[in-house]
């Protein structure tokens, strides 16, 4: 599977490989999904969060391949650290006071740094163990594209595609395990966003069919991050194999969605979902005359393109 | 013999260490940056711990103002 067009040959506005963010987007608001995958309009300074997630993602990643050679604990820490400093030279963060006020810098050099070092000293005796593949590496970092029997009307398999951080033996049983940052306090409230949840339910139906061993659940390692600490906590979200057919079912009918707004070259504004999660980053353009749309998109966002098919 | 005096070098600090070329970083300034961030761990759990350990102010004011028997006799006196 060479091939890097997310999209049909036959109609450039149809999607064929589909990730969790990108199917996220078209589940949300159609119109969002047009702006963010079909014409790659990103808020400015969006690209500072997306940063520091890769780069802790990637620290963590250093630290479990390191663990799966053979380093002790400390080796392993020091060589995440270094790693990652390296990686995150020119990364500046932002206090980003539109979105915290008076709070200073969250997402820093520093606190990327902090947020590693204290992970791994919350699950130094970590029971869920990296799972080491046939090939002799460890399962981090791994991306995934399937082929589903789900064709769109030009006879287009369609793709599904993800990135799983790591997977792991707990108790004897497989699970994906995935590492979220977020600045809210962590409860048991936090994790009911992940069940149903669109990125949850793609893992747990791809771990089904791509993993030598399916996985029973997806692991949520969830950091608070905050100007002066980092708060960690796991969730364990399980779904039945029922639940993973209703999610495949719901996904071939938002394929056959997609289509026809893509005939259409339309994709309609879910006008419920502006407010979502403090508000959505277009809401002013869609708020906007039609003919100033263009303008505001030009002024406020910048083109970063997103494709499910290029591995991270 | 005269002996020079210890010059006792000013400790880099960590934010000295973060802006640093990292490519000029030594594995003694990783470890001590990794032996800083613990040591910061290790204080903010202390604290954190006897915050929660406190018991919430709404809740002592919820129980309101308590009278000692003593109180109320002396005001009576």
């Amino acid at each position: 599977m060479s091939n890097k067009n997310p999209f049909s040959r036959e109609n450039p506005l149809l999607q064929t490989a589909w990730d969790s963010t990108s199917l996220g987007l078209l589940k949300t608001c159609p119109r969002k999904y047009q702006y963010k995958m079909l014409e790659n309009w990103s808020k400015k300074g969006e690209n500072v969060h997306l940063a520091f997630g890769i780069h802790y993602h990637s620290g963590l990643e250093a630290y479990d391949h390191s663990r799966a050679n053979g380093a002790t604990h400390e080796e392993a820490v020091e060589f995440a650290v270094n790693k990652t400093l390296i990686a995150a030279k020119d990364f500046i963060g932002t206090s980003d006071p539109e979105t915290l006020p008076d709070k200073g810098d969250i997402k820093s050099k520093a606190t990327l740094i902090r947020a590693i070092v204290w992970y791994l000293e919350h699950f130094r005796n970590d029971p869920a163990e990296t799972v080491i593949l046939d090939n002799g590496k460890p399962a981090v970092e791994l991306s995934f594209k399937m082929e589903l029997p789900i064709e769109n009307s030009f006879g287009e398999n369609i793709i599904l595609c993800g990135h799983i951080d790591r997977l792991v033996k707990l108790g004897g049983l497989i699970y994906v395990l995935d590492r979220k940052t977020t600045g809210s306090t962590i409860s048991s409230k936090y994790y009911e966003q992940y069940n149903p949840n669109n990125q949850i339910s793609l893992y747990a139906f791809a771990s089904q069919v791509v993993l030598p061993e399916p996985a029973v659940g997806v692991i949520i390692d969830a950091c608070q991050l905050a100007v002066n600490f980092a708060r960690f906590h796991r969730g364990i979200i399980t779904q039945t194999a029922k639940q993973l057919d209703d999610w495949l079912n719901d996904f071939s009918m938002y394929m056959q969605l997609a289509e026809t707004y893509a005939e259409n070259n339309h994709f309609p504004m879910n006008d419920t979902a502006c407010s979502n999660y403090g508000g959505c980053e277009f809401r002013k353009v869609c708020a906007a005359e039609c003919s100033i749309r263009p303008l505001l998109l030009n002024n406020d966002f910048e083109k970063r393109v997103w494709n499910p098919l290029i591995e991270r | 013999m005269s002996t020079s005096p210890l010059i006792e070098a000013e400790p880099t600090s960590l934010a000295e260490l973060f802006d640093a070329d990292p490519l000029t970083l030594k594995p003694t300034d990783i470890q001590m940056i990794v032996a800083e961030l613990r040591r910061a761990r290790a204080k903010w759990i202390t604290e954190d711990q006897i915050k929660q350990s406190k018991p919430k102010k709404k809740e002592k004011e919820s129980r309101g103002v308590q009278l000692d028997i003593d109180d109320i006799l002396s005001s009576l006196a």
